[in-house]
């Protein structure tokens, strides 16, 4: 093995960077990953990468493990899906987001100063790079993340209680007792949180918990201690697949909010839960129809965009010029726009605006398309240079789909470091000309090579150290095959293709249910994708055929 | 460092809070057993020790040329004692030649569960986990060793995690479990507010009050979630229940050390000021890594945690040792080629880091604990790296140094050669065996079939 090199030592620089940089991921289809495997694999290290890609259809799950002992085995593949008896479930239990739980708050604490919620909440976000941050699978609670919700929902009763009082919280009337405000607020409150009514003894828990502390406290510590309760609740942090069969229109109702809005419920919709008449289908398409016209739901469909495309969460950091709020503004204003003229064309070729005039002004040059947005090409590249295998990887897994494969055990990883006289294009040609590494790369770079107009702030250009910017690239393995110069020419081959369409379907749906798709979703799968084969209203088609599908509507059977 | 008189104080931290309070009733008698602490100590790139089936070691002189870079008798097979070594030992580990008498160091260590990735991030995430990280998750599949060690001996924190000269937000070389990474702190005053701030003086009723009443909030908070847990549990399947498990034993893991405090002994002091320091300077560097020693070594003698990670440099994101008149980060530096002439500035760096352990080692053994033992004896050090050579990213003969002993169950004062490959999750299983924490395999069951590293034990 390990035995490509002949002298090592004396070999200045490797591969040094992430694994975004050496590509291959996971196996693209499988007849790619047959070829990928064959081509790259040197010598004996070569069957541990098989069996990771084989497992990647399964991944493991994390929460499967209970985090304090070593003793459960973990989910890696086959063996355990077999052993599994019980039927998976189509829905599975969900955790609110970050910005569900901020949304959420903000919203039922309306009157308390925004900033204060935010200082209190200090939830950590999800620890998947690339996975939606509301995959269940990776919203497991440690240790850690309880002592957030708890500091958080103690700093949250603590600001609420010194900023009102129970009676005009709860808005009981002059002549209740204190026990009657206390309740009401519960009901009022606990509703909101939890997407449905609290029930009996729930109230009484938490009626319990308030007379506790407002025996040996005061009325202010009491409130809080109540408050506090109710936003650590796991009422409130989870989704549940399943409901009692007379608070099913509740959890549409939940299920229906958190997707479009990332938010809960509103009164209206509540109320449609609560007279059941959201079981109607006539009902839930006016309903799906009223939110996606909010300004609730164009947050939502911008927020999507950013973890679609990769680019939120640890990926964010510094820009030496722009001012990084305006530059997620102006990809917020750019998808709506999109979703304004709502074709597919416009989702891969409108050209980007860049406003206003001070973020404008960094960028001067062409931004013909999504992909284009200085956003995109600044996120996906390294500090000092841009990254064609990143943004190449990037657009293969996320805008077509394809799973690629992790570079084998063996690889050798070797770059040439940057040149003064050479493009970053030219550097990468080690890709080609090495076979175990063009097996996969001829997949990546050159689709990453046709956003080499933009450096690594995103910023359009023509010439790298003195030589003119070639930004040909190619598609193969692929329904769009061929040459195409440049994000203007790619973003016509991706409105073209089927496969991009069924993606970008696979990956709304994906994000409507929390989880990656199975089996069982191929058929809905395969109705939404029609939506999107339409000339005009394409995508927001899809969003309400994902808002009234079963994805939404569905009534997990009795366990 | 001011004595902290801590007869009349406690641990708020717990509690989210930093008003001056403190309860009566929190003051329990000191242990009747001196607890073992545990410190899982790790630097980015490597040492420059490559794998002993590599190219290079074919030719003798070669072979020679490198163990001089780290080996104390510049040599690393067979088996040797370190009080048989009478010469200075390299540059790079130098430091470390008082505590030799404490010190093991292990060759021929590998971290077989990192194989498939990049090992920059994923050979800091599985180094104390041994459990491969989840596909394409920036997350280990199961607990640390550190993590594992604190559930058995309960402190009022879980543990302490503190990295120095990292840029890169977020690291995480401790586990909870998969998915649960235990971040670390870059900033000390983030540690001291966490740690320190609320150990406070108690005298006041209303202070004692105002602990009681966030005491009781939390407690019937924790205990109304878990009741709703249960409630919750019936609407799930099987997999779902698994999920909601591990919010459970959080839940219980924080109740029971809400009762815990801080020891009673002298030789809890905490640091008393901290200087105004930006984690992200490098000039700063040697001073946070002083304070952070500080913080680590208080919090060990005062009880508040049993369990830590600290780490230097991380990754492709470290530090520049503009102090030692390095111009590049550690990370460019561990890749310069054997004989390019600024592998001195190199060399120096990892002697720096060397002198920061042997600092703390000091510390450590400076603190004499009630038996007469330090609370260096008491403790086990675990050292470790992503990579053997951080020219190559070679992950086989990974040195391991230990420190400590953990109260004389890991024998010291050696190199251990060990068979090449020899995977980390043995010395997690041996180290599990020295906590009194045994299990019968730690991370990946296939790299744990050997069991415990025998030699090691006493």
């Amino acid at each position: 093995m390990r035995k490509r090199h002949s002298h090592p030592i004396t070999l200045g620089w490797l591969c040094l960077s992430a694994l975004s940089l050496v590509g291959c991921l996971r196996p693209v289809a499988p007849q790619q990953a047959q070829g990928t495997s064959g081509g790259s694999s040197t010598a004996s290290g070569s069957s541990s990468a098989t069996d990771k890609s084989s497992s990647t259809t399964s991944t493991p799950e994390p929460g499967e493990s209970s985090g304090n002992t070593n003793e459960q085995p973990k989910d890696t593949g086959t063996n355990s899906q077999e052993s599994k008896k019980e039927v998976t479930p189509r829905n599975e239990l969900r955790r609110l987001t970050p910005t569900q739980l901020h949304n959420a708050l903000h919203g039922v604490f309306s009157k308390l100063d925004r900033t204060k919620i935010d200082a209190a909440l200090s939830i950590p976000v999800a620890y998947s790079n690339d996975a939606f941050a509301n995959d269940a699978r990776y919203q497991v609670i440690s240790p850690e993340s309880l002592a957030k919700i708890q500091d958080s929902a103690q700093a949250i009763g603590d600001a609420v209680a010194s900023t009102t009082n129970l009676r005009a919280l709860s808005g009981c009337s002059e002549a209740s007792s204190e026990t009657e405000c206390a309740k009401a607020l519960i009901v009022s409150i606990g509703g909101k949180l939890f997407r449905r009514p609290v029930s009996e003894p729930e109230l009484a828990s938490y009626l319990a918990i308030y007379r506790a502390l407002l025996a040996k406290d005061s009325k202010a510590t009491a409130l809080a201690g109540l408050i506090q309760a109710l936003v650590a609740s796991p009422h409130f942090h989870y989704l549940p697949p399943r409901a009692a069969s007379s608070q099913h229109a509740y959890l549409v109702a939940a299920r229906l909010s958190l997707f479009l809005w990332n938010d809960l419920p509103d009164q209206a919709l509540t109320q449609a839960a609560q007279n059941r008449s959201l079981l109607d289908s006539k009902v839930l398409l006016a309903q799906a129809q009223r939110m996606l016209a909010s300004p609730k739901a164009t947050r939502m469909i911008r927020d999507f965009y950013i973890e679609m495309l990769r680019l939120g969460g640890m990926r964010v950091r510094f820009h030496p010029h722009a001012d990084r709020s305006q530059l997620l503004d102006s990809f917020g204003a750019h998808i709506a726009r999109i979703y304004k003229q709502d074709t597919l064309e416009a989702l891969w070729t409108l050209p980007v605006n860049l406003e206003p005039e001070s973020l404008a002004e960094h960028f001067p040059g062409q931004y013909p398309g999504l992909l284009a947005h200085p956003m995109f090409s600044w996120i996906h590249a390294k500090p000092t240079y841009s990254d064609p295998i990143a943004r190449g990887a990037v657009i293969r897994e996320q805008v077509f789909c394809n799973a690629l494969r992790a570079p084998p055990p063996d690889v050798q990883m070797l770059l040439p470091p940057p040149r003064p006289d050479a493009t970053t294009r030219e550097r990468f040609e080690i890709h080609r000309k090495d076979p175990s590494c063009a097996a996969c790369h001829s997949l990546i770079d050159p689709l990453g090579f046709g956003l080499e107009a933009y450096d690594h702030l995103g910023q359009y250009r023509e010439q790298e150290n003195n030589k003119p910017i070639d930004d040909r690239g190619a598609l193969v393995a692929t329904d769009v095959n061929g040459p195409f110069q440049g994000v203007a020419q790619l973003g016509q081959k991706l409105v073209q293709s089927v496969d991009v369409q069924g993606c970008l379907a696979e990956q709304w749906l994906s994000y409507a249910l929390g989880r990656p798709l199975r089996g069982i979703d191929e058929t809905l799968l395969d109705e939404l994708r029609q939506k999107l084969s339409a000339k005009e209203g394409a995508l927001t088609n899809l969003l309400v055929a994902i808002a009234t599908s079963s994805a939404m509507t569905y009534e997990e059977p009795k366990l | 460092m001011s004595h902290l008189g801590i007869r009349r104080r406690t641990l708020l931290g717990l509690l989210g809070i930093s008003a001056a309070t403190l309860s009566s009733r929190a003051f329990a008698k000191a242990p009747p057993k001196i607890p073992q602490r545990f410190l899982g100590l790790w630097h980015a790139n490597g040492w420059r020790v490559l794998p002993r089936d590599h190219p290079l070691y074919d030719d003798p002189q070669a072979a020679m040329e490198l163990d001089k870079l780290f080996f104390p008798a510049q040599k690393r097979a067979p088996s040797y004692e370190l009080a048989s070594v009478d010469s200075p030992w390299p540059d790079a580990i130098a430091p470390l030649q008082r505590h030799q008498a404490k010190l093991t160091i292990l060759d021929g260590i590998a971290n077989p569960a990192m194989a498939w990735g990049e090992p920059h991030p994923y050979g800091a995430m599985t180094f104390f986990s041994g459990a491969e990280p989840l596909a394409g998750q920036m997350s280990s599949g199961g607990p640390s060793i550190d993590h594992h060690l604190s559930m058995q001996n309960r402190s009022s924190l879980a543990g302490l995690h503190v990295g120095v000269g990292q840029r890169v937000p977020r690291v995480r070389i401790s586990h909870a479990g998969a998915a649960q990474p235990n971040l670390s702190h870059s900033d000390p005053r983030a540690v001291y507010a966490r740690v320190f701030a609320p150990l406070i003086e108690s005298d006041n009723d209303q202070a004692q009050a105002k602990l009681a009443e966030l005491r009781r909030r939390r407690k019937s908070v924790l205990d109304q979630n878990a009741k709703e847990l249960n409630a919750l549990s019936k609407w799930l399947s099987a997999r779902d229940k698994q999920r909601l498990q591990a919010h459970a034993n959080a839940i219980r893991d924080a109740e029971r050390r809400l009762d815990a405090t801080a020891s009673e002994h002298e030789t809890c002091k905490r640091p008393s000021e901290l200087p105004k320091i930006n984690p992200y300077l490098d000039a700063d560097t040697p001073a946070i890594s002083q304070v952070m020693l500080d913080l680590l070594t208080a919090a060990f003698a005062c009880d508040l945690t049993r369990t830590g990670t600290m780490f230097y440099g991380y990754g492709t994101g470290s530090f520049v040792p503009t102090w030692l008149g390095g111009l590049d980060p550690l990370h460019v530096m561990s890749h310069w080629p054997h004989a390019d002439p600024r592998q001195s500035v190199y060399t120096a760096t990892l002697g720096w880091i060397s002198e920061q352990v042997a600092t703390l080692l000091d510390r450590l053994d400076n603190i004499i604990q009630a038996d007469g033992q330090s609370l260096l004896d008491h403790s086990l050090l675990m050292w470790g790296s992503d990579v053997g050579s951080g020219q190559l990213h070679t992950t086989q003969d990974i040195p391991v140094i230990l420190a400590g002993g953990a109260n004389g169950k890991i024998s010291t004062g050696r190199v251990h050669s060990f068979e090449q490959g020899t995977p980390v999750n043995r010395l997690h299983l041996t180290i599990s065996a020295a906590f009194g924490a045994s299990v019968q395999r730690f991370g990946e069951e296939r790299f744990c079939k050997d069991g415990p590293l025998r030699d090691l034990l006493k």
